[in-house]
């Protein structure tokens, strides 16, 4: 019989985090991570009072699927909409033999966390969710996660067993100027299929820096899809990792900015095991004084033959103004693999322009088209047709219709 | 038959009138005095050998921004061109079938098309269409080129062969009716039964009080679009004009006697 695993309480992580967090401080543009971020707002977290929210303020962000809030990170069950098809729990109503071995596990991570966004995940944890799903759930599910002022830390779980099946579409809804931090663990297990639509809403005074982490088994899918309209300081990281053979990874990201707003992409993708496959297509567009970037690594392990990659970033950048850098990677160390990486960043070409303004369409509204058809791609990709919807209204918005 | 109330249009003078245009690019003179009369009503073919300048009198038409007039005038219509941006020209009636249409990836075809065709009365003090309103029209000017519906949702002649392209413009030259359509080279890429369903569409679209301005290098459309007028462009210029006959003159002899 195993000895018991010692419990850690999500106290004493919470403590260790603050302390990791402070030990690394905030970050600066010299981090090879957060070159390519305007780290000033970082100096301002918001502190702005918690805001009562109500079933008016979800309305606006539902999609007519199940859905459950939780906001500023707790679970909100008054808010919530339609029972589940996937098991949900309150991270802290988990019992000690579920969360004894994940505590100690985030704990050892906190050791080798050097992004200081990471910890606050744990160091601000106010709640977060487990979702399992132990075979293929017919309807889809929706997260709505609020934050309403000051910094709060959100954890969430997904486990799919083993030939499970999952349609997720999680909403980051700011309704006030506020930090928020979001863990995604995605654990898939062998043939199980996830789909997860992200769109993230915001505004002036908005930062959100969200991180997932992504374990594919043996066939396992995961199908990933982000538009964002960025904030002050808006930045994903995503890790995955293809484990064994069949794993297959699909990552989309949108991001429309203007203003002063920034949303930034930070990928990692690790082919651990041959026959793996990945796909990114990551765009931004720009206007304004706004801030984007990719910063994408695809590593193929030695040994992982027979793997695929393929990873393309394009952006557009409307004003001189903007900024938009981009850094495509590839890092190879097996023999017999297929991988490509591409990346481009312009304007609107003027041919096209011109095409349709020969057609009566004036030029701002030739502009607006254009912007708009480059953006449909990413948010075509979009799994559920209501996130699609969503997101059409909330990131695109009225470009070119 | 006339239905009552639907009077024919009648001819409106003339429709496309350039004098003596001179236009360059780069500093680089390409029309040089150039001379032009289409009345309503007709058909006129221009062509020439390559590097004449018929492509550049699409484009400086259609008011592209890499095109200056340094001299001359052009009227549609009896509106000086001068001056007018692409889209008022557009709106004012002038339509060019591109030679190369230019693909748009992303812009999906219906949406497009109801916003050029609503800029269009918009233009002229109609109010705008609704998806609801526009989808029956466009679906009668597919028909009217043999497209199917599955069209609406492509996106704007991204991936399209050369011979869809061009079916793509007189599909917007039908449903955008134009006062004066100029098309550069719609025929070249096209097979035999494209080129007849693109010649039946410009013979349907032919009526009193349009003009149609044909820009090609060979006879075959010209046996299918029968023209009221052929001229021959070389270095910048008209420098011959004929009837239908001289096409198959050109087609017999070249253009060395001419040029």
């Amino acid at each position: 019989m195993n000895a018991p695993v010692p419990t850690v309480s999500w106290l004493e992580l919470s403590r260790h985090a603050l302390t990791r967090a402070d030990r690394l401080g905030l970050p600066t543009t010299a981090l090879e991570d957060w070159r390519y971020v305007d780290v000033r707002p970082l100096a301002h977290v918001p502190t702005a009072p918690c805001l009562p929210v109500t079933a008016v303020d979800v309305a606006a962000h539902r999609i007519g699927v199940d859905t459950v809030v939780l906001v500023d990170g707790a679970p909100r069950e008054d808010l919530a909409v339609g029972k589940p098809m996937v098991a949900v729990t309150d991270l802290f109503a988990l019992d000690q033999a579920q969360t004894a071995a994940r505590h100690q596990r985030w704990l050892d991570a906190l050791e080798r966390c050097d992004d200081v966004s990471a910890c606050w995940t744990l160091a601000d944890l106010a709640g977060g969710l487990h979702l399992a799903a132990r075979g293929p759930i017919p309807r889809p599910l929706h997260l709505v996660l609020i934050s309403t002022g000051g910094a709060s830390g959100t954890r969430l779980v997904v486990e799919l067993a083993p030939g499970a099946g999952l349609e997720l579409v999680i909403s980051h809804v700011a309704l006030a100027p506020s930090r928020s931090s979001v863990g995604i663990e995605v654990e898939l297990g062998a043939g199980s299929a996830l789909h997860l639509d992200e769109i993230q809403h915001g505004g002036d005074g908005v930062h959100l820096h969200r991180h997932a982490w992504l374990t594919l088994a043996r066939d396992a899918s995961l199908a990933w899809s982000t538009a964002a309209r960025g904030g002050d300081l808006v930045r994903f990281r995503t890790e995955a990792v293809l484990a064994a053979a069949n794993a297959e990874v699909t990552l989309n990201g949108l991001s429309v900015l203007d203003g002063t707003r920034q949303a930034h992409q930070h990928v990692r993708v690790r082919h651990a095991a041959g026959m793996t496959r990945s796909a990114q297509l990551f765009k931004a567009i720009a206007d304004g004084k706004a801030i984007a970037s990719f910063d994408g690594l695809v590593a193929i392990a030695k040994g992982a033959d027979g793997a695929n990659a393929a990873q393309e970033n394009h952006n557009l950048l409307l004003a001189k103004t903007a900024r938009i850098d981009t850094r495509p990677q590839l890092d190879i160390l097996a023999d017999d693999v297929k991988a490509s990486h591409g990346a481009t960043v312009g304007q609107p070409a003027p041919d096209e322009i011109f095409y349709l303004r020969s057609r009566g369409l004036s030029q701002a509204t030739a502009l607006a088209m254009l912007t708009r058809g480059f953006a449909d791609e990413v948010v075509l990709a979009m799994r559920n047709p209501q996130a699609r919807a969503l997101a059409e209204r909330l990131v695109i918005g009225n470009l070119g219709r | 038959m006339t239905l009552p109330g639907c009077p024919l249009p009648q001819p409106t003078g003339t429709m496309l009138s350039i004098t003596d245009l001179h236009v360059s690019v780069n500093d680089t003179p390409i029309l040089k005095g150039l001379s032009l009369q289409v009345p309503a009503g007709e058909v006129h073919a221009i062509m020439g050998p390559n590097g004449s300048g018929k492509s550049t009198l699409a484009k400086v038409l259609a008011g592209h921004p890499a095109y200056t007039v340094t001299a001359g005038s052009a009227h549609v219509a009896g509106k000086d061109l001068a001056g007018m941006e692409p889209e008022a020209r557009a709106t004012a009636g002038v339509f060019i079938g591109w030679q190369y249409p230019v693909e748009v990836p992303g812009v999906n075809n219906a949406d497009f098309l109801r916003l050029a065709y609503n800029a269009k009365r918009k233009a002229s003090g109609q109010g705008e269409l609704t998806v609801k309103e526009f989808t029956p029209l466009l679906d009668a000017k597919l028909k009217a080129v043999e497209l199917d519906a599955g069209w609406k949702e492509r996106q704007l002649n991204a991936g399209l062969s050369g011979g869809q392209k061009k079916r793509n413009e007189i599909l917007q030259m039908v449903l955008l009716e134009p006062t004066l359509a100029v098309l550069d080279e719609t025929d070249s890429g096209l097979d035999i039964d494209a080129l007849k369903v693109v010649a039946d569409g410009i013979n349907a679209y032919r009526r009193a009080d349009r003009a149609i301005v044909l820009i090609t290098h060979y006879q075959r459309l010209l046996g299918l679009v029968v023209p009221d007028r052929v001229h021959v462009l070389a270095g910048g210029r008209i420098v011959k004009s004929g009837g239908k006959d001289l096409a198959l003159w050109l087609e017999e002899h070249g253009y060395d006697d001419l040029t």
